[in-house]
């Protein structure tokens, strides 16, 4: 063979290639096409409705009228010694206020109370069934503010040892149930690390009211759990579709066609991370406009025990629970496309699919989506590391993505007589 | 033809018959042919595993979730089980009496602790009249002083039940003790839990069972003859007939469970309004006062025929979108909607008009399903709302689909 004859040859191989790529993105772009039909596509819509409704009634940042996110943007980003000197000046001028109350309160003058000092000293008085029950001090502005912000500094005001002890109190109490100084045994040694971490950066606590964590819990567990569901309705359907449609016989009548599984893996796998992104996406958009003054504030919160094992913004958290959404799509729907496969109808699809939906279900909600990157977390009884969750679901990515191996490799080993 | 068509399914004139095509268009023994259609589609679903697998899952988690939910209890079970075969069934002063000198133990003063604090003999310390004022006294203040004067009206009839439960002795009834509403809330998230299910399962087989032919590619042949066409009232038959059995199935499934894991002597005839067992609302603590006297056995009895009605419900509805809809899992996400739909209006929706009336759908029942046959405080304003808005469902689920019925009948070529 001559340099020329060899050249036509490599040329005739890359020609050859390129077609065989060009063929398999167009390919691919009908798998996604296959997926994003208008049926399936509205039976998500439907979920993410429903899903919402849950969204919307698992966040916490109107208490019983309070708004959450302005108490908790109140006094800066971080608990230091301006915030403290601030919050006592606000405690001074709330008894100011409630002394003025009590000055025009004819019955608070017939008892003799005259501030907040003396209220107390007669409240005491009455619980012991000495003093007539006459004042109804806690209706008053001035009063709840005063218990709000003695709230704030009985649960920020510790030092750092104090923080270190409730930390390993929670610690333990999330891991081994061990609480009220019950012994707890060896906490591991990541956990230690970071309450080590927490200790350390004492000054820099935000004042995130529990409401904000609890929220973003609460409420970003239904919404991974939504947008599990959302990618495995959508990527329920085209496998059964296309042997519906007597469609396999055309894909193994040529080389693209009978790649088509791996194909339709990455179709089904990209359609899935991007529904979840999409629906993380909308609930981190929407809950970010709702937190929007706090959203640079930390994470770690003096008014908040359990453990986060992550510092951050809670931008960056928005940001982190989002991706999550669109890591977990794309590794339940892999995995439950991957175990129903091409089902001869609909219905024998749907009494596969529906149980392992329950099941992925019940796995966001009360195992991987509970107190998400936290050490509340189910999953650090079992291995206490930064990011289990992650991990768990990259795992189960894998695994899915190794159940697709193995089914394209069976179907290219086929034959006719099998 | 058209005529024939619009018929559906009665015996009409027959068409002119053509040379070519009386052989197969004769209308011979018509009555006696929908029975081999029947058991043939009877065959099919019956043959289909995946029902089956679907359907052995729920068992087994219906069965597991029932066994778990009480685990946590299994001492105040056995011990319900000692003192009621030493002290008897009935929480009279004698009966107290005589636990006060039964062996002290955790579970003793528990139990006397919680017949001390339940509502003593008659249900006193209860008023049935303040507590209907006081949900009178939230119905206006969200402006629906119509419904407030029938929650006053209804608290008197809760009254006459209540004097009566008093006059034949029911109050006083053990049921299980302290675990009494333990029991009750299981078996009441069990039944939501199988009602789910069978709403499913129900809504899968008859959507099988109408649109199977069109998995097969059998339609145009089916639509093609007139007997073809009439096939799908038999198909739709055994659909729901199988949806029903099914349900059947997983209630059997329950009430076996129940029976093997809570042998509490009394219990099954103990009657379910008794003081022992309450309801906390926004009216404080309140008792269990059913319509009509039920023992526990027929209590669950009654509610697996309520759950009946409810899986017809929605086997009827998915009958209907299956024959309106050309493809089946169009048609089920269509019932999965109406459900969801439902239940999140009856879980989100707080004025009580809005509830009343958008209450009148099946997921009014599943949403209440630990109230059934109660006074179901401010979830209803009229006795056996629940039975009421079942019956209205499935009567206006059976109508819709005779006339989708009807539709499918009159469908041409145009």
């Amino acid at each position: 063979m001559t340099r020329t004859d060899h050249r036509y040859a490599r040329r005739g191989n890359a020609s050859r290639s390129n077609a065989a790529r060009s063929a398999a993105w167009r390919v691919f772009g009908m798998e996604m096409r296959k997926i994003w039909r208008p049926l399936p596509v509205l039976a998500a819509l439907i979920v993410l409705l429903v899903g919402s409704f849950f969204i919307v009634n698992f966040t916490y940042l109107n208490n019983g009228g309070a708004d959450v996110v302005a108490e908790s943007a109140e006094f800066g980003p971080v608990y230091d010694a301006r915030a403290r000197e601030r919050i006592r000046s606000e405690i001074d001028k709330a008894k100011q206020a409630f002394a003025a109350d009590m000055a025009a309160d004819p019955q608070a003058r017939e008892q003799g109370v005259t501030d907040y000092d003396t209220y107390q000293a007669w409240s005491e008085r009455m619980t012991a069934g000495k003093d007539a029950p006459a004042i109804d001090a806690y209706r008053l502005a001035s009063y709840q503010r005063i218990n709000a912000l003695e709230l704030i500094q009985s649960q920020a005001d510790i030092g750092a040892d104090e923080l270190r002890a409730r930390l390993l109190d929670q610690a333990c109490y999330t891991l081994h149930e061990a609480w009220d100084g019950y012994p707890c045994g060896a906490l591991p040694a990541t956990v230690s690390a970071r309450i080590d971490a927490l200790t350390a950066q004492y000054d820099s606590r935000s004042m995130l009211q529990y409401n904000v964590n609890l929220t973003l819990q609460d409420s970003g567990k239904w919404m991974l759990m939504t947008a599990t569901l959302c990618a495995m309705i959508l990527t329920s359907f085209p496998l059964t579709r296309d042997r519906q449609l007597h469609v396999t016989a055309l894909q193994w009548s040529s080389r693209t066609g009978r790649r088509i599984r791996s194909l339709q893996m990455c179709a089904i796998g990209c359609s899935a991370a991007l529904a979840g992104l999409f629906v993380g996406g909308l609930w981190a958009v929407w809950l970010g406009v709702r937190m929007r003054p706090i959203l640079g504030f930390g994470i770690d919160s003096a008014l908040y025990r359990d453990i986060a094992w992550f510092d951050g913004t809670v931008l960056q958290w928005l940001a982190a629970y989002a991706l999550t959404a669109g890591l977990a799509a794309a590794a339940f729907a892999l995995l439950s496309a991957g175990i129903v496969g091409a089902q001869s109808n609909g219905i024998r699809m749907l009494l596969i699919v529906i149980p392992i939906a329950v099941a992925s279900a019940c796995c966001v909600n009360f195992v991987i989506g509970k107190y998400l990157y936290y050490l509340g977390n189910p999953l650090n009884r079992v291995l206490a590391v930064p990011g289990v969750e992650a991990i768990a679901l990259t795992a189960m990515l894998m695994l899915a993505v190794g159940l697709w191996l193995f089914i394209v490799r069976r179907l290219r080993r086929r034959e006719l007589t099998d | 033809m058209a005529r024939h068509i619009s018929a559906g399914g009665k015996p009409g004139k027959p068409p002119p018959r053509a040379a070519s095509q009386g052989r197969f268009m004769a209308p011979r023994r018509e009555s006696g042919r929908s029975w081999p259609v029947a058991v043939w589609e009877l065959r099919r679903i019956v043959r289909f595993p995946a029902l089956w697998g679907f359907l052995a899952v729920c068992l087994l988690l219906n069965s597991w979730a029932l066994l778990a939910s009480v685990s946590g209890w299994r001492a105040d079970v056995d011990y319900a089980i000692e003192v009621t075969q030493r002290l008897g069934t009935t929480v009279d002063d004698r009966f107290v009496a005589r636990l006060e000198a039964e062996p002290a133990s955790v579970e003793r003063d528990e139990l006397m602790q919680y017949v001390q604090s339940a509502l003593g003999p008659g249900y006193e310390g209860w008023d049935p009249i303040a507590a209907g004022d006081r949900y009178a006294a939230k119905l206006n203040e969200q402006g629906h002083p119509h419904l407030a004067l029938q929650m006053q009206l209804k608290a008197r009839w809760v009254q006459s039940r209540a004097r009566h439960l008093t006059a034949v002795g029911a109050d006083d009834d053990f049921l299980a003790g302290r675990i009494s509403t333990v029991l009750h809330g299981a078996a009441a998230t069990l039944m939501q839990t199988i009602l789910l299910e069978s709403m499913i399962l129900g809504s899968l087989i008859v959507l099988h069972a109408v649109g199977g032919d069109w998995f097969h590619r059998m339609t145009p042949l089916i639509c093609a003859s007139r007997t073809g066409r009439r096939t799908v009232t038999c198909r739709l038959a055994v659909g729901i007939g199988c949806a029903l059995a099914a349900y059947a199935v997983l209630g059997a499934g329950f009430l076996a469970v129940w029976v093997l894991a809570f042998r509490i002597p009394g219990l099954w005839g103990a009657n379910v309004s008794s003081r022992m067992f309450g309801v906390t609302t926004d009216a404080g603590l309140q008792p269990f006062i059913t319509w009509a006297d039920f023992s526990v056995g027929g209590y669950l009895c009654a509610s697996l025929g309520l759950g009946m009605l409810f899986v017809l419900a929605f086997a009827l509805f998915a009958g209907t979108l299956g024959l309106l809809l050309r493809s089946v899992l169009a048609a089920f996400g269509g019932v999965m909607a109406f459900g969801a739909a439902g239940l999140v209006a009856m879980m989100f929706v707080h004025d009580a008009l809005a509830y009343q009336l958008l209450g009148i759908q099946p997921m009014y029942a599943l949403a209440n399903a630990n109230l059934w046959f109660s006074d179901m405080h401010m979830h209803a304003v009229v006795p056996w709302q629940e039975t009421i808005v079942m019956l209205i469902s499935t009567a206006y689920c059976a109508i819709a689909l005779v006339v989708a019925r009807r539709a499918y009948s009159r469908k041409d070529l145009t």
